[in-house]
């Protein structure tokens, strides 16, 4: 299962709140395809102290298989993040959903229920942490 | 496209680089100490919006 995380997951996950559910998102999502775009890791950094940049480029070499670990924006058919414009949605928000639908991910995981409110019908699953869990974690 | 590299950690050195970045710095020293989850939400969307608007800028300038 191919799965990205919205910036707020990480920041939940590594913020002060230390969200537990989206800490454990993090986690099954590491242990499935877990891919990560140049926009995204940008606006974690944003939210990170200096101090823990470096970690977190660690923490994103160990847990994407994928190569390169960070896929650039610019690989984004623009066509696709225009026709999300078109479903009235703002430009940075086109772009993460173009994104998600160019690499055939299955799962967003946003705690942003605003984000994705506009679409009518999208062709990826979307969930925040909890029901992330709820849903994929395999039971004990 | 991507293709696939190697070999993930394992579940306990991911759960110790996760510590390492919760630990790296004091909480006050993170941008959104002291935010309720709502205001998070909010102060992500608004990070969104200015690194578009940031890049929207730089592109300005090279052109």
């Amino acid at each position: 299962m191919r799965v990205v995380l919205d910036a707020n997951e990480y920041v939940f996950a590594f913020g002060p709140s230390h969200k537990p559910d989206c800490l454990e998102a993090l986690r099954l999502a590491a242990a499935h395809d877990l891919r990560i775009c140049r926009s995204i890791v940008r606006e974690v950094l944003r939210n990170l102290p200096p101090k823990a940049h470096g970690d977190f480029f660690d923490f994103l070499l160990a847990a994407i298989a994928s190569d390169p670990e960070i896929d650039e924006d610019f690989a984004v058919p623009f066509e696709l993040g225009a026709s999300y414009e078109d479903q009235g949605f703002k430009p940075a928000d086109a772009l993460i959903a173009a994104y998600i639908e160019s690499i055939g991910a299955d799962v967003l995981v946003s705690e942003n229920r605003h984000f994705l409110a506009k679409a009518a019908r999208l062709p990826f699953a979307v969930h925040n942490a909890k029901s992330f869990v709820e849903t994929f974690l395999p039971p004990v | 496209m991507s293709k696939p590299r190697r070999a993930k950690a394992s579940a306990e050195e991911m759960d110790a680089m996760i510590r390492r970045i919760q630990d790296s710095a004091p909480p006050e020293e993170w941008p959104t100490y002291g935010m309720t989850d709502e205001q998070v939400i909010e102060h992500c969307r608004k990070v969104r919006e200015e690194l578009w608007q940031e890049k929207l800028a730089r592109h300005a300038s090279r052109s």
